[in-house]
């Protein structure tokens, strides 16, 4: 299971962090799209997100398979098609984990940042 | 749960990998979409929107490409797009791909095969429990020219009760049986043995049990064990013979077991066993006539057995009255004793395929960097389009793993097919239990064999091809790629010589085989037929019935239409290896150390003349030399060079056992040529025929053997003859009825089998070296179309052509037969215990192997010249 692996790498930790992001706007936002997620981020980090939009696609198609968003196609406002992903119930139990153990995480690699600045 | 989830969805869509891709594409054309609106809210034209949301969206194609990673197992796809586009490729060319697939198979599937025996006859464990305890113990009598000697009752009886290193020692006797079947006599091959025999090698009955302790005593019940062979041939199988009697040698035998379908001890042939039931007289006796082994206690090794024993046999020797030499152990493990011999020749063919499946990939190699050349440009091409060189890498070795999986399978298929045929190398001492399977071990050798094939030639050509100058490949016409040309001239070189190696050593041990089986054998075997007429003591103590049967059976025979001549002799040459007298020449000291010791054969006077030995002095024996004659002996050629190196023995007289016999004096009327008797790759020992009507003592040498010489077909006689026999004793049995030739055939049947894979195997090898040649010196002329333009543009002859390119594959060949001879040299020596009659370096053979490869080479370098000299000047110039 993600949440047991052996301490990430750095690859690994980039990686988790977008799906942790993004389950996270799917959360908040409740269903969107691709689209609709890339321009949250940008809205979010207050600044044009550091990332390519179409490498957040790899990122869906994992959650989808892990089953923790679900993807139906829907009209959006304009009128335009398009996938739209939802967070589900097990999705939110994970993120919950996720975010518990970003936060543990962060504030270990803080501490350590701190006592040895 | 998420994880296996996402695992099996990943495995979904590599089965179905469109239904995802044409999703991804409607979603990414959404985003886009969306991106466009959006810049086109903020005032940007249609055109720029469509640019700007582009690159806000990064590149589709890697987006695709990581999905398909997330998606799925992209390396699985990868592979099977690889493997895919390599079959397509090699579908291309089906010529190349299918001569690929066959040397490869020949190669995979020829060392596949050879590995399997050498698993069934030197790796697999024996099926004795705690093999590495039991050994046979021999005496040495390599003076003698045994140096594995059958060891005396007398001896074996001191080991066996006073030894301290075993666990249990065993001793077997021959035992000729009797039985009777459907009214005829049937003789069969039976062995008398201590009842630890099956301690010894801890086998137990597969019906009813082995012996008693009370039945191997002296007066013991008669019981007999039967092998599962005659228990199914004679008595159906049937399991309530056991407990029953049954008639050998017209006494009732109680049957009270059967030995299980593999149980074996040195012979495959053996049809009963009885108890040896030792008498205290039997255990004085000095002749040598007991196989013995032993089962050592654990932990002991077989020089402090050794060590042991000759003790024992030191302290017995002097309690006797006359000094002589204590008898010394020779120690050696079972398994060392009925495999050991293999083991030489089983390495030996181990190599040669070794050495084909080398010279296997240095021609796919150099076929494959041919190939390069062609493909030059398809690959610089997808190089520059972005593939990595690993990837083409990969490409390229998928390509050589789709050739080397093929040739598994088919060399599998070959492995099997071969098995029959090499089930002819494993010793007979072992046929019983074991043979050349595909098993678990050998199948996983094959499989590890062809992937290191597939490595072998893949991995050169591929890098090579990959060389990163792709400018010069696109540039170009992209017909030659560097350095290839070098590398294949290698490739060649090596398979010349390891060729010449092979082409060596089959052409040593053809030649082998050729002096073995039919060089200076001392007989003629033409139309030679032998049957066995074993006269049983019981019946036969008296000398004077003894003589009458052979003279009617004689009479009879020579009387028969087609029967050219007939002898009786103690045993057909090859049949008996032992049989042996110490004798004295009168008038003379014996040499200290020289061993007076010679072959005993008792023969009727038509004997010698029947089989062909040709007479070199004095004369044969005549029907005049009877027991009231006076007595006389025959010697061959050995013996009258070893005793009487120059002189002439005729007229000279030997006395025989120490002169222990009534009239002791045997004069030598003859000498004969010399027969191979011990093996047809051993020189002959020295022997003596002795008239056996002048020899009423010693019944154990009393001739056995028929030998009639006919005139047509063998084997057509053999009802007459047996007719013969029945009117002269209808309770006698005939066994062993085979002609002269197949008795020699069956003394090198496993050297025949050997001698034809390695012959095999080097034609094979000479093949390939010559294709070699010719693929590389055929590229070399299509390689200079051009400078072989200009070439004759400015007026070079034909024959300067023709002898540039000649030339060039002669050199190829001059190297590599100079390097094949070198290590042909250290090689063959390796082998030298292999060869009868011929040198390891015999300059004959090597030379006829390079002069062989040589004249190939020229002729595989002479059909590209000759294209060459063709070159039209202009068109070659034009198309540069």
């Amino acid at each position: 299971m993600a949440s047991e692996r052996p301490a990430p790498d750095r690859v690994e930790l980039l990686q988790g962090t977008l799906d942790l992001i993004l389950l996270r706007a799917l959360a908040t936002m409740g269903p969107q799209h691709a689209y609709g997620l890339a321009a949250r981020l940008a809205q979010v980090a207050d600044d044009p997100f550091p990332l390519n939009q179409g490498t957040m696609y790899a990122a869906l198609v994992r959650l989808e398979q892990k089953g923790w968003i679900r993807g139906t196609w829907q009209r959006s406002q304009n009128n335009r098609e398009a996938k739209y992903y939802a967070i589900t119930r097990s999705g939110a139990r994970a993120l919950e984990r996720q975010a518990e153990r970003w936060r543990r995480l962060a504030s270990l690699v803080d501490k350590l940042l701190m006592s040895e600045g | 749960m998420s994880e296996a989830r996402r695992f099996f969805q990943r495995l979904y869509y590599l089965f179905r990998p469109g239904s995802a891709e044409s999703q991804l594409d409607r979603e990414v054309s959404a985003h886009l979409a969306l991106l466009e609106d959006e810049f086109i809210r903020q005032g940007m034209s249609v055109e720029e929107a469509r640019l700007a949301a582009r690159r806000r969206f990064g590149g589709v194609d890697q987006t695709k490409e990581q999905h398909r990673d997330a998606r799925s197992f992209a390396w699985v796809e990868d592979l099977g797009r690889d493997i895919r586009y390599a079959v397509r490729t090699l579908a291309k060319s089906p010529g190349f791909t299918l001569a690929a697939i066959l040397t490869l198979a020949i190669g995979i599937g020829g060392s596949t095969a050879v590995f399997s025996l050498i698993d069934a006859v030197l790796l697999r464990p024996l099926p004795v429990p705690n093999a590495d305890r039991v050994v046979m113990v021999y005496m040495d009598a390599s003076k003698f020219g045994f140096p594995r000697g059958d060891v005396s009752p007398a001896v074996y009886g001191a080991w066996a009760s006073q030894n301290d290193v075993f666990d249990a020692l065993a001793a077997s006797a021959e035992f000729g049986a009797v039985l009777q079947n459907n009214g005829e006599p049937l003789r069969i091959n039976g062995r008398r043995v201590t009842r630890s025999l099956f301690d010894v090698l801890g086998a137990q009955a597969l019906v009813g049990r082995t012996f008693l302790p009370s039945e191997d005593q002296p007066g013991g019940p008669n019981v007999v064990v039967l092998s599962f062979g005659l228990w199914q041939r004679r008595f159906g199988g049937d399991p309530s013979l056991v407990g029953r009697s049954i008639a050998i040698n017209d006494t009732p035998y109680l049957v009270v077991g059967v030995m299980p379908k593999t149980f074996q001890f040195l012979e495959d042939y053996v049809g009963l066993w009885v108890p040896a039931a030792f008498t205290p007289e039997e255990l004085t006796n000095d002749a040598h006539y007991l196989a013995v082994a032993g089962r050592m206690k654990p932990g002991l090794s077989d020089s402090s057995v050794r060590a042991n024993l000759d003790t024992i046999g030191a302290r017995a020797e002097q309690r006797l009255p006359q000094r002589r030499d204590p008898p010394r152990a020779v120690v050696v493990s079972l398994k060392d004793a009925i495999s050991g011999g293999a083991r030489t020749p089983m390495l030996v063919l181990l190599a040669a395929v070794g050495v084909v499946l080398l010279i296997t990939c240095a021609n796919l190699a150099s076929l494959l960097l041919a190939r390069a050349a062609t493909r030059g440009h398809e690959i610089a091409l997808r190089g520059a389009l972005g593939a990595s060189r690993g990837r083409i890498i990969r490409q390229l070795l998928t390509e050589s793993a789709v050739l080397s999986a093929s040739g598994l399978i088919l060399g599998i298929v070959l492995a099997r097919w071969s098995l029959t045929f090499l089930e002819q190398l494993v010793p007979s001492a072992m046929t019983l239990f074991t043979s050349p399977s595909l098993n678990g071990p050998t199948l996983a050798m094959a499989a590890v064999v062809s992937v290191g094939t597939g490595l072998l030639f893949g991995v050169a050509p591929a890098l090579a091809m990959t060389r990163p100058s792709l400018t010069e490949a696109l540039k170009g016409s992209g017909r030659s790629i560097p350095g290839g040309q070098r590398g294949r001239g290698l490739f060649v070189v090596a398979e010349v010589a390891m060729t010449l190696v092979l082409l060596v050593a089959a052409g040593l041990l053809l030649q082998t085989f050729y002096k073995m089986r039919y060089e200076d054998l001392g007989v003629r075997p033409e139309g030679l037929l032998t049957l066995r007429t074993a006269l049983p003591q019981d019946r036969y103590e008296n000398f004077l019935r003894r003589v009458a049967f052979y003279e009617r059976v004689l009479n009879g025979v020579q009387r028969l239409p087609g029967v050219v001549s007939a002898g009786y002799t103690t045993s057909v040459p090859l049949e008996w290896k032992g049989g042996t007298n110490q004798f004295t020449i009168e008038g003379r000291t014996p040499v200290d150390g020289m061993a007076y010791d010679t072959n005993h054969r008792q023969v009727s006077e038509g004997y010698l003349k029947a089989i062909g030995t040709p007479l070199v002095r004095g004369r044969y024996f005549e029907t005049t030399d009877t027991e009231r004659s006076m007595p006389v002996v025959i010697i061959n050629q050995t013996m009258a060079r070893k005793y009487w190196p120059g002189g002439d023995p005729v007229g000279q007289r030997i006395a025989i056992d120490h002169g222990t016999w009534a009239d002791p004096w045997l004069t030598v009327v003859g000498v004969v040529g010399d027969v191979r008797q011990m093996s047809l790759d051993a020189p002959p020992r020295p022997e003596m025929y002795l008239p056996y009507r002048q020899i009423d003592t010693q019944p154990w040498f009393a001739p056995r053997d028929l030998v009639v010489r006919t005139t047509g077909d063998p084997m057509d006689l053999v009802g007459d003859i047996k007719q013969v026999v029945r009117s002269v004793d209808p309770a006698q049995p005939v066994s062993n009825i085979r002609t002269l030739d197949e008795v020699l055939d069956e003394d090198v049947a496993s050297r025949r089998v050997g001698t034809t894979l390695l012959t095999v195997f080097a034609g094979f090898a000479l093949v390939l070296a010559v294709v070699g040649i010719y693929g590389v010196i055929a590229y070399f002329v299509a390689q200079h179309v051009p400078e072989l333009g200009v070439r004759i543009a400015l007026g070079a002859q034909r024959h300067d052509i023709l002898q540039l390119v000649v030339w060039k594959g002669l050199t190829l060949a001059l190297l590599g037969v100079l390097l094949g001879v070198a290590l042909g040299v250290v090689v063959t020596r390796l082998m030298a215990s292999l060869l009868y009659g011929v040198g390891a370096t015999d300059v004959a053979t090597f030379a006829g192997g390079a002069v062989l490869l040589l004249l190939l080479a020229l002729v595989a370098s002479y059909l590209p010249a000759r294209r060459a000299t063709s070159v039209d000047p202009i068109v070659a110039l034009r198309a540069e």
